[in-house]
């Protein structure tokens, strides 16, 4: 109804625009009240989703293990795979029957699949949660997926050790005997060369067995660390006594290397040649260091008889027995060093194989202990590698509150909806209703508003 | 003899107010009157029709807003003869014809002429309470003046209102068509009494009356009703008046 004079003034096309829609507002109004019913309808029958969780614990326990492949990330992806098998998902839904609408099982398995959820939380806690539409089922399947979870993982744990074991023993066994083929292969072959190991020819007796050019080596060096004639107070510093070891060291491995090469090699070759000079450089050396020292030449026969004792004697021999071997093989000579040499290279060899095959049981028995620890350890709940820190829990509340926002939702699409046909129906109605109309459609200007006609003889009017 | 058109008796004479010199072939110089208007008065009825607001209330709202109009109307060249029509029917023709004629003829300064155009609906009679016989229609004047064309013309004038009305009695024929030129040339001679010729003309997009008739007219007013005219229509209504004058438009609230 016009009840006052309006001015002409321009309006704006959007607030035009605007207005004309707003001419239409009970179309609006019934428009977002059906919006409103059905979204009402929709949130009354919408089901609350509810999540339950559990944290789980997971330690390393492999004692000592340095095993840099069993990350936090693999392990995680390892528990994720196997907290999504289909088997285990399965399980689970038989045991609690879940969703019977479902016919197909595979199909329903997809559908569980969606709703469990797995995150590792800082390496060494994973969380597992499941949304379902009633409190009660969302904890009983978290309780189930955990429980399955741990005793799963134990169990695989459990077997590797076993099974860990088991061989172990086998090789053990195996290695055992082995070293026992071995320990009698070289006392056999001790009996039969007792100067394998020496370079006397028929000499006197001595208390121990002839040691080799390695043997003679340790020998002078704990000969010498015994204190052979030398005090305390006349050893020199230990920077000193480094300098004339690492000397030494190197004249043995002269010899060592004479040695390998003379049992080769003739006289006459140039690398025998090379390596006899390179002996005699050492040995020189071993010399000037000793003497700079103030040790002074180990000369066997005054040393020994100032020490007096087999303690001189056995140093003096080892010298002697150095000295032999770092002299030229005179031509023609008979080979009797050279099976000497080769029945020590025999023995060493013996010695070599035996003392590899005890490292090797040694190695066997520590990880036997070690698998039988891990067994242990993880057939015992509180400890094995899986274990339950956070139980799964009812929820009171829903997750996430589905109901409001599908209410929210529904408000919003009502209203633009509703706006939307406003709009619409406006367009499409051309109608005049005030001046801006009249002036917008028409073109022409409005010179007055009136009054509509008085109702009583309105019908009657017959313009 | 022929028939009186009016057969009440009480006939005023008005003599026209612009007399234009006529030199007949043998009196040159000598000028000659132009046929007079005959006023027959006739007194209004006691149940005035309620679209009347100008004389039902005139200190109403509606009766200040024709005055308004009135008043606008001045601003805008003060057309003398003016044809109020409408896009499309029941739109308020009538109510503001009839309301501006009488908002102009209160001022007691102007002689105001209303003058029924609608030929296949004529309203004015039944508004002002003129019933056949008590006045002299239009169209009956119109062939009169075919033969007659000076003969004066016969306008009905409302109780003490300085209105007078030229109706279209209420039995006419529907089926009749308005005669354009006779129309016409009837305005153009009324036109030289009257200070004001209201038209209360008949729907543009309904029939050819306003095509007729619009170029003896000085300017045409829309009547639209809010809530029931098409802005579609009114334009082409517009477009179909083009070029003659349109002063704008009268909006009816809905």
């Amino acid at each position: 109804m016009i009840d006052r004079e309006e001015e002409s003034r321009p309006v704006p096309p959007a607030l035009y625009l605007a207005r004309r829609a707003a001419r239409h507002y009970g179309l609006f109004l019934i428009v977002l009240a059906a919006g409103l019913v059905g979204t009402a309808a929709v949130v009354r029958f919408t089901d609350q989703v509810y999540r339950s969780e559990a944290v789980i614990l997971y330690r390393n326990t492999r004692a000592g293990s340095t095993d840099s492949s069993d990350t936090s990330r693999r392990v995680a992806t390892r528990l994720q795979d196997m907290l999504m098998s289909r088997e285990r998902i399965h399980r689970v839904m038989k045991d609690l029957s879940l969703y019977p609408e479902i016919k197909n099982r595979d199909e329903a398995a997809d559908e569980m699949h969606k709703k469990i959820g797995f995150r590792a939380r800082d390496g060494s806690t994973f969380l597992v949660w499941y949304d379902a539409h009633l409190p009660a089922t969302a904890q009983a399947v978290v309780q189930k997926l955990s429980a399955t979870l741990i005793e799963d993982n134990t169990r695989l744990r459990v077997a590797e050790a076993d099974e860990t074991r088991r061989f172990l023993d086998q090789e053990r066994v195996r290695v055992g005997q082995e070293v026992k083929v071995k320990e009698t292969a070289l006392t056999s072959f001790l009996r039969s060369h007792p100067d394998a190991i020496s370079g006397r020819s028929g000499g006197g007796e001595s208390a121990g067995p002839p040691p080799g050019l390695e043997q003679i080596q340790r020998e002078m060096e704990r000969l010498r660390s015994s204190g052979g004639g030398a005090s305390a107070v006349d050893r020199p510093d230990p920077e000193v006594m480094a300098t004339v070891r690492r000397a030494e060291s190197d004249y043995g491995t002269a010899l060592k290397d004479l040695d390998d090469k003379s049992q080769r090699l003739t006289d006459a070759h140039p690398d025998l040649i090379t390596a006899r000079a390179r002996a005699r450089q050492a040995e020189l050396n071993v010399q000037r260091i000793r003497e700079a020292a103030g040790l002074g030449r180990p000369s066997p026969a005054p040393k020994a008889a100032e020490a007096g004792g087999q303690h001189s004697e056995q140093v003096a021999a080892i010298q002697r027995e150095l000295a032999r071997l770092s002299r030229p093989r005179p031509s023609g000579s008979p080979r009797m060093t050279r099976q000497q040499l080769e029945a020590s290279v025999n023995f060493e060899s013996l010695r070599r194989d035996l003392e590899q095959s005890r490292a090797r049981l040694a190695s066997l028995e520590d990880k036997q202990f070690q698998a039988g620890l891990t067994a242990k350890i993880e057939t015992n709940s509180e400890i094995g590698q899986l274990a339950l820190l956070d139980p799964a829990t009812r929820p009171g509340l829903p997750f996430q509150n589905v109901r409001k926002k599908v209410a929210i939702a529904g408000v919003l699409a009502s209203l633009l909806i509703a706006l939307a046909v406003a709009a619409l129906r406006a367009r499409s109605d051309d109608r005049i209703h005030d001046r801006a109309d009249a002036e917008w459609l028409g073109g022409k200007p409005v010179l007055v508003l009136l009054p509509p006609p008085p109702r009583e003889r309105r019908r009657s009017a017959n313009v | 003899m022929s028939r009186p058109l009016v057969p009440t008796a009480e006939l005023v004479t008005v003599p026209s107010r612009a007399v234009v010199p006529l030199f007949d072939s043998g009196h040159a110089g000598v000028p000659a009157r132009l046929p007079d208007i005959i006023v027959n008065r006739h007194p209004l009825p006691h149940a005035l029709h309620p679209d009347l607001v100008m004389l039902t209330r005139p200190d109403g709202p509606r009766a200040a807003r024709f005055r308004a109009l009135r008043h606008r109307l001045a601003e805008r060249r003060d057309p003398r003869c003016i044809l109020v029509t409408s896009a499309g029917a029941r739109e308020g023709k009538t109510f503001v014809a009839t309301n501006l004629a009488l908002a102009i003829a209160e001022l007691h300064r102007y002689r105001v002429l209303l003058v029924d155009g609608h030929l296949r609906r004529p309203e004015l009679a039944r508004r002002f309470g003129l019933e056949r016989g008590q006045h002299a229609c239009l169209l009956s004047q119109l062939e009169h003046h075919r033969e007659y064309p000076d003969a004066p013309w016969r306008v009905t004038a409302l109780g003490r209102c300085d209105l007078h009305l030229l109706a279209i009695a209420l039995s006419t024929d529907r089926s009749r068509v308005l005669d354009g030129p006779a129309f016409a040339l009837a305005i153009e001679r009324l036109r030289q009494t009257y200070d004001y010729v209201i038209i209360d003309g008949a729907p543009v997009l309904d029939g050819p009356e306003v095509n007729l008739i619009e170029d003896s007219v000085g300017a045409l007013l829309f009547a639209a009703r809010g809530g029931h005219t098409s802005g579609r229509q009114l334009k082409t209504a517009f477009e179909q008046v083009s070029p003659t004058d349109v002063l704008g438009v009268a909006l009816l609230g809905e």
